[in-house]
């Protein structure tokens, strides 16, 4: 059992790496903590937040924490390479479009695009197209899927001319400026994109 | 070989059509007036094992520049004068794409860029650093390094590189009867090493706008980036042309004249902040 | 090594007038980079260095990853102007060792299993050069990792112990590194008393090797309170919450 005054002593204390918070019998090891010998202590620069219904201590990180994409994001990603079954496909924001420091590669294979049966990539996606989806996964490369409503190209470019292109039908960009018309597996959110 | 650069050019292109629509009403997304130089600030001789040092920062850019005096022999086709040599260096604690290794073409370019102001415009007087006529001479060496890159290096470095020559004072020196040469780094000669100021001066051009003193993201959109260094008599001692777009015939007039105003504002703000402090 | 040429203890002072256990006045500022990830800036005296992390990224040499862990890659590298004669750029066998050295002193505090399939940057820039640089560069490096919120299992921070005139002295600059009798670098990290980087170039007796190892856990405990500090400041002092 944990005493009310060492649970005072714990809420809200300052914390960096190393420092010991508590024995393992007193509260489990939660977020950005570690265990080592039956002591937790801290692993990250924050303020120290145990929590009584869990039993678990935190640390709420006053420091930016790495930015990776995990199982379930969605994110914004740049299409780089397209092979026969299978994009390339940078990821290089979250969904709030906040870009990551470092961009990461994402995998999609020819059955995460849509249901039912796609010949070729050529028919719903072109290198350079922006595409917005959801990250399967959590270690790079990250398997990605954008077969959902909202999930697809939102933002894409003329493969002839290199013009924005607008939202033709539901399947089918329209260039701009040559009038070239290009099928691609679309989101809803064709040109809402808010990327900084 | 030099090939065109493929690094990000996504979030640019997304951001473009704002930026120009922005740059078209004289607004930068920064806030500042297009030309609008960013803050300079000079630490003097941040480096005490440097014979003069400057750490310049103008804006978020940080550059650090150190300067070695070494005693040497003459290049055999200069025999009477000493030699001046800048050398960049892009190191990975600055940028996310810098990778560690020897210099790349944006770093020698740089180097070459800031090298030509001083030696053309004779800032630094390289008859001066002679000890023994063909025999021995003052090498100096201008090591600028990048800590944080946000934009316009070559000004950073370049405005780094005249502060540092600003401060430099040559050491006494005692040629023995045996050709030995003593150096003696606690005297320093009075006469500064530095005979003229001159800074280069950076515009960069997006569509048909043209903005001084690119910060990083603005310069991810430039079409091309032109450098002027000019004298604080009024010269222009070196001029280059970089970045993938071009230059119109009839913009270059406006571009040299805004860029010999700017020179001038930027050296008497560097002679302010190195006469205080 | 010259000995007798300079005299380095007279009296119980050394030559810049410490104590044989004083360390230099240290000065630690973190997060005085922009772009990278996290950064500090340690000063052991006259002995300044830069240590920027970045990461976790993904590198452009896909090889180096491992499959159930972030790979360290580590740079100490010296600033041509840092030393008193002009160094050429470019990495010389003695950066390379330390590299080595300073990477396998944050490998075991690194908690790099949250972080598989990427890697981890630490890129240390020596800007001033005046004996203890790696030690420095361990401290700065700790310093910029615990910005860059990577899980840590604690700070690490480096202090040398040298031998001059036949004492025993801590933090030697490099003057006493160059006349002195033995040098020892050393690096703890406190709160789990765990000894990282530890290594010696010169004599000492099992004696003096005792000695030398308090001596200079009492110095880092010192420089470790210093970082803990820091970090604070910058950190956890700045808005008062709910």
């Amino acid at each position: 059992m944990i005493r009310i005054s060492k649970l005072r002593e714990l809420t809200n204390m300052d914390a960096v790496p190393g420092i010991a918070l508590c024995v393992i019998e007193e509260f489990l090891p939660g977020n950005w903590v570690y265990e080592d010998q039956g002591v937790v202590r801290a692993a990250v620069v924050g303020k120290v937040r145990p929590d009584l219904r869990s039993r678990a201590i935190s640390i709420r990180p006053s420091v930016k924490t790495p930015q990776l994409p995990s199982k379930g994001d969605v994110v914004y990603g740049l299409v780089s390479i397209l092979y026969e079954e299978l994009a390339i496909i940078k990821l290089f924001a979250g969904e709030s479009g906040r870009r990551y420091s470092n961009s990461f590669t994402g995998l999609l294979h020819i059955t995460q695009v849509q249901e039912g049966y796609v010949r070729n990539f050529y028919d719903v996606l072109a290198v350079g197209d922006v595409v917005k989806a959801r990250v399967l996964n959590n270690t790079t490369p990250y398997s990605i899927t954008i077969k959902e409503q909202k999930l697809g190209v939102v933002m894409a470019y003329c493969t002839v001319c290199g013009s924005p292109m607008k939202k033709h039908r539901s399947d089918t960009l329209k260039c701009l400026k040559c009038g070239g018309i290009e099928k691609r597996k679309l989101s809803v959110n064709y040109a809402i994109i808010k990327v900084w | 070989m030099s090939v065109t650069p493929s690094a990000e050019f996504l979030i640019p292109k997304l951001k473009s059509d704002v930026i120009i629509s922005m740059l078209g009403r004289g607004v930068r997304p920064n806030g500042r007036k297009v030309d609008e130089v960013r803050p300079i600030t000079v630490i003097k001789n941040y480096i005490p094992n440097a014979d003069s040092s400057v750490l310049v920062k103008l804006g978020n850019t940080q550059v650090l520049t150190g300067i070695k005096l070494e005693v040497g022999s003459p290049f055999p086709d200069t025999p009477s004068e000493g030699n001046l040599m800048v050398n960049a260096e892009f190191v990975p604690t600055a940028s996310p794409v810098f990778e560690p290794g020897p210099p790349d073409e944006n770093a020698i370019e740089l180097s070459r860029v800031v090298d030509r102001g001083i030696r053309e415009a004779r800032a630094v007087d390289l008859s001066k650093l002679v000890i023994i006529p063909g025999k021995k001479v003052w090498n100096i060496w201008v090591d600028i390094y990048v800590l944080d890159h946000d934009g316009n290096l070559t000004d950073a470095s370049s405005i780094g590189a005249l502060a540092a020559l600003m401060l430099t004072k040559l050491p006494e020196v005692e040629v023995r009867d045996t050709g030995e040469i003593v150096v003696d780094r606690n005297n320093r000669k009075e006469q500064p090493l530095l005979n003229r100021s001159v800074v280069t001066v950076t515009i960069g051009k997006i569509g048909n706008y043209v903005l001084v003193d690119p910060d990083l993201e603005e310069e991810s959109l430039l079409d091309s980036k032109f450098s002027v260094a000019v004298t604080d008599d009024g010269l222009i001692a070196g001029l280059q042309k970089s970045g993938m777009g071009y230059l119109a015939e009839d913009e270059l007039p406006l571009l040299v004249n805004m860029a010999l105003n700017k020179g001038k504002e930027i050296l008497s703000i560097v002679k302010a902040l190195l006469k205080d402090s | 090594m010259g000995k007798g040429k300079v005299k380095l203890v007279e009296g119980g002072l050394r030559h810049d007038g410490r104590r044989l256990d004083e360390l230099r006045p240290i000065t630690i500022s973190v997060g005085v980079l922009k772009n990278a990830n996290g950064s500090a800036l340690v000063e052991y005296g006259r002995t300044k260095v830069l240590a920027a992390v970045y990461g976790p990224r993904e590198p452009q040499m896909k090889h180096i990853l491992l499959p159930n862990r972030a790979v360290i890659r580590c740079r100490y590298h010296m600033a041509s102007f840092s030393t008193y004669e002009r160094k050429s750029p470019t990495l010389s066998r003695r950066e390379i060792e330390l590299s080595k050295v300073i990477r396998e002193a944050l490998e075991p505090v690194i908690i790099s299993e949250l972080y598989p399939r990427t890697s981890i940057d630490v890129f240390i820039e020596v800007i001033n050069a005046d004996g203890g640089t790696r030690t420095a560069s361990v401290t700065a490096a700790s310093l910029a990792l615990a910005e860059a919120g990577i899980p840590m299992k604690g700070l690490v921070a480096g202090v040398a112990v040298g031998k001059i005139d036949g004492y025993l002295a801590l933090d030697i600059d490099e003057v006493e590194d160059m006349y002195g009798e033995a040098d020892m670098p050393v690096a703890i990290a406190p709160s789990l008393r765990q000894i990282t980087l530890l290594q010696l170039n010169g004599v000492l007796t099992p004696g003096e090797f005792t000695q030398a190892l308090e001596l200079a856990r009492k110095g880092v405990e010192v420089i470790h309170e210093m970082q803990k500090e820091a970090l604070k400041k910058k950190y956890l002092d700045v808005k008062v919450e709910e």
